[in-house]
């Protein structure tokens, strides 16, 4: 009995714990309407469910379940609303889900994340996938997708070729200033970068004109549209023994606003540490493409040393910009931008020139020189445009002012004479106003187009040289050459074309005029014919005849425009009044083969004929700088014939990140004169002599860059190889001189763990001039590398480590020239702190060799010394 | 050893069923469907992506192609985000050269094999309630497109005790047998869909993971995504309306004797290419 009873007892106490229970009720919404949905159950303390059910029309579910858990979670499941959760007895019972719908958003994961996505003739570049913790701006960004290139001075290419448009959510604010919005735009604000290939911004010509042509345009996160944006910059610090300011001072302050009707971007910059902002606003592309005449005059100074412009730029730089873009409706704008820069450009060099005189004899000359620029430039612009299906009409006006001045005290010896001291002072200011009205109609299957361009430049510019003991013959302490060139620019065209299927042919009429007037004058010198007064005016009318046929693999192009072009040259001081009329023929022709989508192949081939009388103008004397003066010799036009041709080869590959350009181009040149060399003692004299001579020049250059997915890398490859045969005049002897040269350069940044990533620039020059009376050439070879390491070791902190090495062969000593900078940021909810030493091995000069094959010109320049600067950089808006 | 390479390549060639198109069927231009009188007939507030038949899950070009999973308040739709893609493409490539007569072959078509047509990726698949429609585009040599009914099909999963992590959720493990094969399905509650790639769906979360226990078949989630995502249809005009049983046919055929069925002649010879290939057909019954 006993016996029994304990079997009973045990059989209750086991059927009870595997008991089936169910748990039963209704999933409903708050006003009680059934909701579409399922139920599940899980154990307590356990990850994987073990029953579910759906519920039916009435929101009604049953779970039946055995287990003998002591709590399960039972979870209600939708797409109105997601989950959720009540955490019960293990027993049986009712449970009622009362469910508010809400919309809910998933955890969003991408195994594989399309880095480039392709639609049609755009390119999509995400910019998280290219995006670490050191990169601040959208230029950061942009240097390193595959296929993209962003130059120093902030021009940016793609697969070789420049871009024409820049927009910001679809809206060309800066007028191709876009390093405004490279620069000042913040990566983490940008969602995409989108590439626009074959982009054809007038709407009316969408069908009519393919293109070419490549345009970028910045998708911005949600958050960063439709509200005011205003970041402050503040920045001080302290640099060692050296030239240049000792307190280093920056500072900028920038609003952004982009919304769907109006952008805008307001911003100030300042410094005195090296950085060039004034590079930030510089206007990308061809602008109206106006030419005006140039002045010859400047201070003899140092050049650019050739390593990174802030390890020597002396500067107290204040940049202010306006732009604004306001969209008066869907298909009409208008565009206000205006630049100011002031600046004051110090520095400090000396060279040694080792001029060529002839077989076995040379001239050694050694100068010093301090410069200061001082530059007051103002540029604005305003435009109007109406883009429509059938019309486009844009009228776009354009001021250009500089009253810029440049002073240079420096010292001169050819190692004979004593050492003299030159001083020379440059004012050159300029002035520049024009205009550019454009009109295009669609008419469906032809078009129309007027366009009027006009223009008026003047630059008054005077060098001052002092003293003149130099130079024989001088009567006075100090020299003074004016010259002031005043243009005028017109341009008016109008054109037809038609579209037959798949061939276009369109004609141009089209009448240019170039009026320039030169007034030049070299006081304090015991020469003949100091003076030039001219008037050169070009007048140009002609036809212009395009044609293109598109085969879908195979496109021809032809433009053949017939010009008769008259010049008039009224010289005051040759008492000479003559005119010339000459007709010309510039046929182009283009053949563009697609090998596939991705993959094309074009050959272009030209011919031009250049007649300019031009040259018979100014045979009076001018001073270019202290030691150069130019006296035309000519009494007949120069002539140029030009043969060019080019070949090249497109590729991308967008899912494999793969993109490649190469081209190879041939350019013959035909001249009839010649700019001859002679030395009058220190002097250098240029006469424009006949000769006639022929130009030949051979480039192969190729670029390839590819984006990888292990460790987030990108390479890009760039290679060239140029050949030059021409001949020259020198000290009246025909020379002939050849050059050659190849440069390579890479370019890696990778990620290898989530707290480094290393970015390592390398380039390569060597370049050799071979010339016919010189015994040797030598070669030049020149390199630099540069090594980024940044280390990430907690979220917000961004250790920055660079290592540079500059090379060039023929520098006597110190030919491997070391640069070192550490940056240290930290980033706060609102405020980014920076602490950043530069040049910290205390490179205090540079000397750079470079060599002509006759000339060799040794130049050492002043290096900013070591230095530290803390900035503050933070979010008012 | 005789038998051991015998093995051997047996093992090799069961394996390369799963890497590639198992038949050698050209896909068709997606001319007459997929281009003009398209619908978007809603909108999906998430978009699902799966990888299929991918050799290497991070490198897309190994995959035979990337399926997309919808889904509207009353709807699933299961279609190719590759064609998808390379249809907008071609769509707007039309748009901006209205006046030429012919258009591109494709345009940015992605994925392993992009030449051949699978069924897989060539069809859509809407579930509304408990109705399934496949719109099936066929091979080039069909000039006909179809489109069937059935009911949903029924799956009776069994739930297991593993989890695992695919594309960053939590996944439990169901197991089914259906349609004369054995699959292992990989699911998360986190995302409340009863749905999967292709057919499947029918488990208490979304199916992250599915393959046949012979791993002939395998589709893979690759991404999660929010955002507002049209749901496109074909143009119904083009797809008449059969049987399940005709489509299955027909589709089995075409990636078995795609020469016969389109009358291929060899130059050559000037004789019909009677060449088979061997398939394996994911519905077995």
């Amino acid at each position: 009995m006993k016996r029994f009873a304990t079997l009973l007892l045990l059989f209750c106490t086991l059927s009870s714990s595997f008991a089936q229970i169910i748990v039963s009720g209704h999933v409903r919404d708050s006003i009680g309407n059934p909701v579409q949905a399922f139920v599940t159950l899980s154990p307590k303390g356990k990850g994987a469910m073990e029953g579910y059910a759906d519920a039916d029309e009435k929101g009604y579910y049953r779970i039946e379940y055995n287990g003998n858990v002591d709590s399960l979670i039972i979870t209600a499941s939708g797409m109105g609303f997601g989950n959720k959760s009540h955490i019960i007895a293990n027993r049986t019972q009712t449970l009622d889900f009362k469910i508010s719908e809400k919309t809910f958003a998933l955890k969003e994961v991408l195994v594989k994340a399309d880095k480039i996505r392709e639609q049609g003739d755009t390119l999509n570049y995400n910019v998280a996938a290219y995006r670490n913790q050191n990169d601040r701006v959208i230029a950061d960004v942009l240097k390193k997708m595959p296929g993209i290139e962003v130059e120093d001075n902030g021009k940016i290419k793609f697969n070789g070729k420049e871009i024409k448009n820049f927009y910001v959510e679809n809206m060309d604010l800066l007028q191709s200033r876009y390093g405004i919005a490279t620069n000042n735009i913040s990566a983490e604000d940008v969602a995409t970068v989108q590439v626009m290939q074959h982009h054809q911004p007038i709407r009316a010509m969408k069908d009519l004109r393919p293109t070419d042509d490549v345009a970028i345009n910045i998708k911005l996160r949600k958050e960063a549209k439709g509200s005011v944006i205003l970041t402050a910059m503040l920045g001080a610090g302290y640099a060692g023994n050296g030239i240049g300011d000792r307190m280093q001072l920056q500072g900028e302050l920038v609003e952004m606003y982009f919304g769907k009707r109006q952008q805008n971007m307001t911003l100030y910059k300042g410094n005195n540490t090296g950085i060039d902002v004034s590079q930030e606003f510089r206007q990308h592309g061809e602008g109206t493409g106006l030419l005006y005449g140039s002045v010859p005059l400047s201070v003899k100074r140092p050049a650019s040393p050739g390593v990174a412009q802030k390890r020597y730029l002396q500067n107290r730089s204040h940049v202010a910009s306006t732009n604004h873009i306001v969209k008066i409706d869907s298909t009409r704008d208008v565009t206000f931008n205006a630049v100011y820069h002031e600046d004051r450009v110090r520095q400090w060099g000396e060279s040694v020139s080792d001029y060529y005189i002839s077989q076995g004899q040379r001239m050694r000359i050694s100068e010093t020189t301090a410069s200061t620029n001082n530059i007051h430039h103002l540029e604005a612009s305003a435009k109007y445009q109406v883009n429509q299906e059938k019309t486009y009409l844009v009228d776009r006006m354009n001021l250009n002012a500089n009253w810029n001045s440049t002073e240079g005290i420096g010292t001169m010896t050819d190692g004979q004479s004593p050492l003299l001291t030159i001083n020379q002072y440059l004012k050159c200011p300029m002035l520049t106003i024009d205009n550019d009205l454009s009109l295009l109609r669609n008419l469906g299957k032809s078009d129309y187009n007027v366009r009027f361009r006009l223009g008026y430049n003047q630059q008054p510019h005077r060098l001052t040289v002092s003293p003149t003991g130099y130079l024989g013959g001088s009567l006075a302490d100090s020299l003074a050459q004016h010259y002031t060139s005043r243009n005028i620019v017109a341009d008016a065209n109008t054109g037809f074309g038609w579209k037959f299927g798949n061939f276009r042919l369109s004609y141009l009429l089209y009448g240019n005029l170039n009026m320039e007037n030169v007034e030049s004058e070299l006081e304090g010198l015991e020469l003949p014919n100091p003076q030039n007064g001219y008037w050169f005016n070009e007048y140009n009318v002609g036809i212009e005849q395009y044609a293109h046929l598109d085969l879908s693999k195979w496109f021809f192009s032809i433009t053949l425009p017939i010009s008769l072009e008259a010049e008039h040259l009224k010289d005051r001081m040759m008492h000479t009044n003559e005119s010339w009329l000459t007709p010309f023929v510039r046929p182009q022709a283009e053949i563009k083969y697609i090998i596939s989508q991705s993959t094309w192949l074009t050959l272009n081939s030209g011919y031009m004929q250049v007649i300019n009388n031009g040259a018979r103008a100014g045979h009076g004397l001018v001073m270019h700088n202290y030691r150069t003066f130019q006296r035309n010799m000519v009494e007949e036009a120069s002539r140029d014939r030009m043969f060019n041709n080019s070949l090249s080869f497109y590729h991308k590959n967008a899912y494999r990140q793969f993109f490649v350009n190469a081209s190879a181009a041939w350019n013959h040149n035909h001249s009839n004169n010649v700019t001859g060399i002679e030395y009058d003692g220190t002097q250098i004299v240029c006469r424009l002599t006949p000769m006639p001579h022929d130009y030949d020049n051979l480039s192969l250059n190729a670029e390839t860059s590819k984006g990888i997915d292990f460790w987030r890398t990108t390479f890009k490859l760039v290679g060239g190889y140029g050949l030059t045969n021409t001949k020259q005049l020198i000290q009246s002897v025909p020379t002939d001189v050849r050059t050659r040269y190849w440069s390579t350069s890479a370019y890696v940044v990778t990620t290898p763990l989530s707290w480094l990533s290393i970015a390592c620039a390398y380039a390569y020059g060597q370049s050799r001039n071979y010339v016919s009376n010189a015994a040797n050439s030598q070669k030049l070879n020149n390199s630099s590398t540069r090594i980024d390491i940044n280390f990430f070791p907690i979220q917000n902190l961004v250790l920055d480590v660079a290592v540079e090495d500059n090379y060039n062969n023929l520098t006597a000593t110190n030919r491997h020239a070391w640069f070192g900078d550490i940056i240290a940021k930290y980033k706060l909810k609102h405020v980014d702190l920076e602490l950043q030493a530069n040049n910290i091995f205390n490179q205090r000069q540079y000397t750079r060799v470079k060599y002509s094959g006759l000339d060799i010109f040794t130049q050492t320049s002043q290096l900013r010394p070591c230095n530290v600067i803390a900035t503050l950089r933070f979010k008012l808006l | 050893m005789k038998y051991l390479l015998i093995i051997l390549l047996h093992l090799l060639t069961s394996n390369l069923y799963a890497q590639q198109k198992q038949g050698r069927a050209f896909r068709t231009r997606q001319s007459d469907y997929c281009l003009k009188n398209i619908k978007t007939i809603g909108y999906s507030k998430i978009r699902i992506k799966y990888a299929f038949q991918a050799q290497d899950i991070k490198n897309v070009d190994t995959w035979i192609d990337c399926g997309q999973l919808l889904a509207s308040k009353d709807m699933t739709q299961y279609s190719s985000f590759f064609l998808f893609e390379n249809d907008e493409a071609l769509r707007e490539w039309i748009k901006k050269n209205p006046k030429k007569s012919n258009y591109p072959n494709a345009l940015n078509l992605h994925g392993r094999e992009r030449d051949y047509w699978s069924e897989y990726q060539y069809t859509q698949i809407y579930i509304k309630g408990n109705e399934l429609t496949e719109w099936a585009a066929m091979p080039s040599a069909e000039f006909q497109q179809w489109r069937y009914k059935e009911p949903f099909p029924t799956m009776k999963w069994t739930l297991g005790k593993e989890m695992k992590t695919i594309c960053g959720y939590e996944c439990q493990k169901a197991t089914c047998h259906w349609r004369g094969r054995d699959y292992v399905a990989w699911f998360t509650q986190k995302i409340p869909l009863k749905s999967g790639p292709w057919k499947f769906g029918g488990l208490p979360g979304l199916i992250m993971k599915i393959y046949d226990t012979n791993n002939l078949y395998t589709w893979e989630a690759v991404a999660v995504e929010n955002g507002s995502f049209p749901i496109i249809q074909w143009d119904e005009t083009k797809f008449k309306e059969t049987t399940r049983k005709k489509v299955w046919e027909m589709q089995r055929d075409y990636n078995m004797k795609y020469s016969e069925l389109a009358g291929i002649i060899d130059i050559r010879t000037g004789r019909m290419v009677t060449k088979r290939f061997p398939y394996d057909q994911l519905e077995l019954e």
